[in-house]
């Protein structure tokens, strides 16, 4: 027996599509950047990547691959059952390959995998230690030429079933503001404040809309702010009603019957607010992202982006130490190219001056006086009968 | 005799640009945070994707994605070291060229100064 929740599937074939297709860009912009860089160097003074265009079109092209087997694996399950895709779908191995291409059915013969090689992704805020690893293998590789913390990328956001990994949190809202420590806070100084409550909605409504990869800036900015002033009116509505039906309920005196009145009309009117604002604020399915989105988010900094307009993280965590390094790297191979301009070691063996062809005066400008005196003291010595 | 030819290895230039090697550098490097996005993306959604997915499907599907995400990652390791390599090259060419500039004028300073020497000793002699 076969069983997937099929929509997912195809949502992460549109997704695989969208990151080959930003990829398959940021290749060709290394492309044209290798070939003006190759046509203005020299080749003893350049360094040769024209591989590296090829190698990010190769990895496209397989995780292309992956997702259109994974889509229309999707796509066999909704042409059995096209009843809500999201539920659990199941179907007997048999009719599932009947459903699939010969293609897809002989990748599947020929595949070698078992039930032993099914792998634990873990949860989407748990990652297993084997993804884990893989990150700080590829922050280890890194530290060999530069400096970059491929976890810095790559964070928690979010709670309980919403909880996911984002590459990016607003600097604004700080690394660590996640929409439970904001809830928390805000129950701590004042539960049910509809400033608080509408703020806490309007981050939380940010976050997800930014973690899920679905809505532009503007519009993420349009979908917080409607969750916020819904919530935040709602709020305010309900706990003026809470406490108007109070006064006219219970009269003064009756403390249980208020609190009653004020905790049940709160708890069914904040129900009532979240399908208000549910009705004008729709949600995108789980693995669910816009094309364009992810697109942008691969291919953020294009050439030619303006440094004001690059976040300072990947200056200061990825491009600075890159080019530290190699700066490094580069000093260190001129001078092993050059051993013999160290003055202390020219000032011992001038005969390295003549076998270079060293300039006299070059030679009389670099090696300090001390050194000078140093070699007249030797050869006066080795004069000497 | 002096000639083009038979002038010291500092004669030959050395061909480089900062603005192309910058250029590239960045792109790389861009290259390599666009690519670990598009890693942190997948790897967040590989846990919803597979939920409830039973089947031989999903052995290879598992079997294929393990392996991309290894190569990825290590794509990124790549992209950055390629980064950092054009930027070493560069400041080695760099500083090969301003050694060789300075090693010219020395050169040709001297060749001036023993022009002249000749020049005093051909008037004295004269």
């Amino acid at each position: 027996m076969a069983s997937a929740r099929p929509q997912r599937l195809v949502h992460l074939a549109e997704t695989t599509d969208a990151i080959a297709d930003a990829l398959v860009t940021r290749a060709g912009w290394i492309e044209d950047d290798w070939q003006a860089y190759s046509l203005r160097n020299a080749t003893e003074w350049r360094f040769d990547l024209s591989d590296v265009p090829d190698a990010v079109r190769a990895w496209a092209r397989t995780l292309r691959s992956i997702g259109e087997f994974t889509g229309a694996v999707g796509a066999a399950f909704l042409e059995a059952d096209s009843d809500d895709g999201d539920d659990v779908h199941d179907l007997s191995q048999r009719r599932l390959y009947e459903l699939l291409s010969a293609d897809l059915r002989g990748i599947i013969d020929e595949s070698r995998a078992s039930r032993h090689d099914q792998v634990d992704w873990g949860e989407p805020d748990d990652p297993p230690a084997w993804l884990e690893a893989l990150q700080v293998g590829a922050m280890v590789i890194g530290h060999v030429g530069e400096g970059f913390d491929a976890l810095d990328t790559a964070y928690v956001i979010g709670t309980g079933s919403a909880t996911r990994w984002s590459p990016e949190t607003p600097a604004v809202l700080g690394r660590f503001a996640t929409p439970t420590a904001f809830r928390n806070f805000s129950r701590l100084f004042g539960a049910g404040d509809a400033a608080l409550s509408g703020t806490t909605a309007a981050l939380t409504q940010q976050q997800a809309d930014a973690a899920s990869l679905n809505y532009t800036d503007g519009e993420i900015a349009r979908r917080s702010t409607t969750r916020g002033v819904i919530e935040g009116g709602g709020a305010l509505v309900t706990g003026l009603g809470g406490w108007l039906a109070a006064s006219a309920a219970c009269g003064p005196g009756a403390p249980v019957c208020a609190v009653g009145v004020i905790v049940v009309l709160g708890t069914s009117g904040n129900k009532v607010v979240d399908w208000v604002a549910d009705r004008f604020i729709d949600s995108p399915d789980p693995a669910e992202h816009d094309h364009e989105v992810v697109e942008d988010r691969v291919d953020a900094i294009a050439p030619g982006t303006r440094l004001r307009d690059i976040p300072d993280w990947m200056i200061d965590d990825v491009v600075g130490p890159l080019e530290n390094a190699g700066e490094d790297a580069g000093a260190a191979a001129f001078e092993s190219r050059h051993p013999y301009l160290d003055p202390g070691t020219l000032a011992d063996n001038l005969v390295l001056a003549d076998d270079h062809a060293l300039p006299d005066r070059w030679v009389l400008q670099n090696v300090p006086l001390q050194d000078w005196f140093q070699v007249s003291t030797d050869l006066t010595l080795a004069e000497t009968p | 005799m002096e000639s083009p030819l038979n002038r010291p290895w500092y004669f030959d230039e050395v061909v480089h640009d900062d603005d192309t090697a910058h250029e590239v550098t960045h792109t790389l490097a861009f290259g390599a945070i666009g690519l670990a996005e598009a890693l942190a993306i997948l790897e967040a959604d590989m846990p919803v994707v597979v939920e409830d997915w039973e089947g031989r499907a999903r052995w290879v599907f598992d079997e294929e994605m393990r392996g991309i995400l290894a190569s990825g990652h290590q794509l990124v390791a790549v992209l950055q070291a390629a980064g950092a390599s054009v930027t070493a090259t560069q400041e080695s060419a760099s500083r090969e060229a301003q050694l060789r500039a300075e090693l010219r004028d020395a050169y040709w300073a001297e060749q001036a100064e023993r022009a002249e020497r000749a020049g005093r000793a051909a008037v004295g002699q004269g």
